[in-house]
């Protein structure tokens, strides 16, 4: 009986389409051929493709060097900050789900967060990721520093990576107010006030009293930076919607403009790890 | 021949710009939505003045043509090397001032939405409590500090036997607010330790100056009325002036 059986499993499989004949007819078949664009087989030409034809893959190089891999030259920390990144921005869109930043809701849609519902450690995930990634990026910029990978040709990608360091403090500082507690409300007051003595941009600033068209004063306590920043005299609900849209859409579009040149001068400048 | 008829674009800009820049004359804006509105505009004249002058321009080309037909018809063989409507003055010469014309007219109108939006950026209309207000009756008031005011105005009314003052509940170092300790009777600030008198005067701690006074005055009807949009500062030496303290005696 069971001889039987195995019989007929071996005559099935003898009939069958064998593995290369099942590859070549979906690797060459319509559906592959639009999606993909080149062939399967692994050619040095279609290990290019592979990458050059991919909208997401093809910012990084075909071929890295040995010297890239080395966790010892580049203590991984410039790709640590962007996984960090891209993790604060899954948590992040997870945490909107919940999340209304108004005064009303504000601090009670956080502490649900933990309370109500499942896996209650989204907000701790994110906040953690936030310092870590902090932590990181100066790390990155240390060794950077240290490797001298600043040197010519590659003092633009300094430049650029010092003002992502900013952009990465700017999402700390504009975060930093949405859970709308006492230590959030007064650190962005004191953070804010700074703004108010901005040369020409802040009203009790030098030069403000400068700025004027006809008489009509264009810096005062009710039209400076500081007005515009919080959308009011002091930090209110205004100021919560304005921290929340600069947090969520306009500082991270900045910061994956910023780094998408970033590590397109990495690659253009020589590669990563390489000798200087 | 047919060159002279080009003159008409420029003439049918010239009479264009001549015409809305009159009303430009008087402008004179009094406000920041003022200026907005006024750089918006003339973003608009120009995007205008760049479609009068392509309009005019090609109407004269047509007619050049339709023109030039009809002389076809009249003379048997034509002169390609001289400029005519197959071949019309709009060299590369003349087409990059259009083109010229055409970023001036862009940078205008990109000029004009962006001013607009950084003026979207500054609201009208802010729901903060008002600076100006009512305190009630001075005999509703006994002597020392009285905090009723503290959360809703961020001031404290000080009663003295010889009259009333208003404190503002900024700390001067950063800006938090401020406790009145009433067993030590000083006002003592939570965030760095900032110390000030009753009287508002600071002594302890990283302030640098005392915290302001508000202008504090009786309305007609006997009430104390408050003005936060005054302020008197005793580092400059505005403590004595009128509305810093208010004299009664009760």
């Amino acid at each position: 009986m069971l001889d039987k059986l195995k019989k007929m499993i071996d005559e099935k499989f003898a009939q069958a389409p064998s593995p290369e004949a099942v590859k070549k007819a979906i690797a060459e078949g319509q559906i592959w051929k639009s999606i993909f664009r080149h062939g399967y087989p692994d050619t040095p030409r279609n290990r290019v493709m592979a990458v050059l034809s991919n909208l997401f893959l093809h910012l990084h190089p075909v071929k890295a060097r040995h010297s890239g891999v080395k966790m010892s030259y580049t203590w991984c920390m410039g790709g640590l900050s962007f996984f960090l990144f891209l993790n604060l921005t899954v948590t992040g869109i997870l945490l909107m789900f919940y999340y209304r930043p108004t005064a009303e809701y504000a601090y009670y849609d956080i502490v649900a967060l933990r309370e109500h519902v499942p896996l209650g450690i989204m907000r701790e995930i994110h906040r953690w990721g936030a310092h870590a990634m902090v932590i990181a990026v100066w790390l990155h910029m240390f060794r950077v520093f240290m490797t001298g990978s600043y040197k010519p040709p590659r003092e633009f990608n300094w430049v650029i990576g010092v003002v992502l360091l900013v952009i990465t403090l700017l999402l700390s500082f504009t975060g930093y107010l949405l859970p709308w507690d006492q230590l959030a409300m007064w650190a962005i007051t004191v953070g804010t006030n700074m703004a108010r003595a901005t040369p020409f941009m802040g009203y009790e600033g030098p030069g403000a009293s400068m700025i004027q068209i006809g008489g009509v004063h264009l810096v005062h306590g009710g039209s400076d930076i500081h007005f515009a920043l919080l959308g009011g005299h002091f930090v209110s609900e205004a100021t919560l919607i304005r921290f929340y849209v600069l947090h969520c859409v306009v500082v991270p579009i900045v910061a994956a403009t910023l780094m998408a040149i970033h590590f397109w001068r990495v690659r253009k400048d020589g590669g990563i790890s390489g000798p200087l | 021949m047919n060159s002279s008829r080009y003159r008409f674009p420029f003439l049918a800009l010239a009479a264009f710009l001549l015409m809305t820049g009159t009303s430009f004359a008087e402008v004179k804006p009094s406000s920041t939505i003022e200026i907005s509105s006024l750089i918006i505009n003339l973003g608009f004249i120009a995007l205008g003045s760049l479609f009068v002058y392509v309009i005019v321009l090609t109407i004269t080309f047509l007619f050049n043509a339709y023109k030039e037909a009809q002389e076809h018809k009249a003379h048997a063989h034509v002169e390609e090397t001289e400029p005519s409507a197959l071949n019309p003055e709009l060299n590369r010469r003349s087409f990059l001032s259009l083109l010229g014309l055409a970023w001036v007219a862009f940078t205008a109108a990109t000029l004009g939405a962006l001013s607009g939006v950084v003026r979207f950026l500054f609201p009208n209309v802010t729901f903060e409590p008002p600076l100006k207000f009512a305190a009630g009756a001075p005999s509703s008031y006994s002597l020392g500090v009285d905090e009723r005011y503290k959360e809703g105005h961020r001031v404290w009314i000080v009663r003295e036997t010889t009259g009333f003052y208003a404190l503002s509940t900024i700390c001067t170092h950063l800006g938090c607010t401020p406790n009145w300790l009433q067993a030590e009777q000083k006002f003592k600030c939570p965030c760095h330790g900032s110390g000030y008198y009753i009287t508002g005067v600071n002594f302890e701690g990283p302030a640098p100056r005392p915290l302001e006074r508000f202008q504090i005055t009786m309305t007609d009807d006997g009430l104390i009325q408050i003005d936060e949009s005054i302020k008197f500062q005793q580092e400059l030496g505005q403590w004595g002036l009128p509305g810093s303290y208010l004299e009664y005696k009760g």
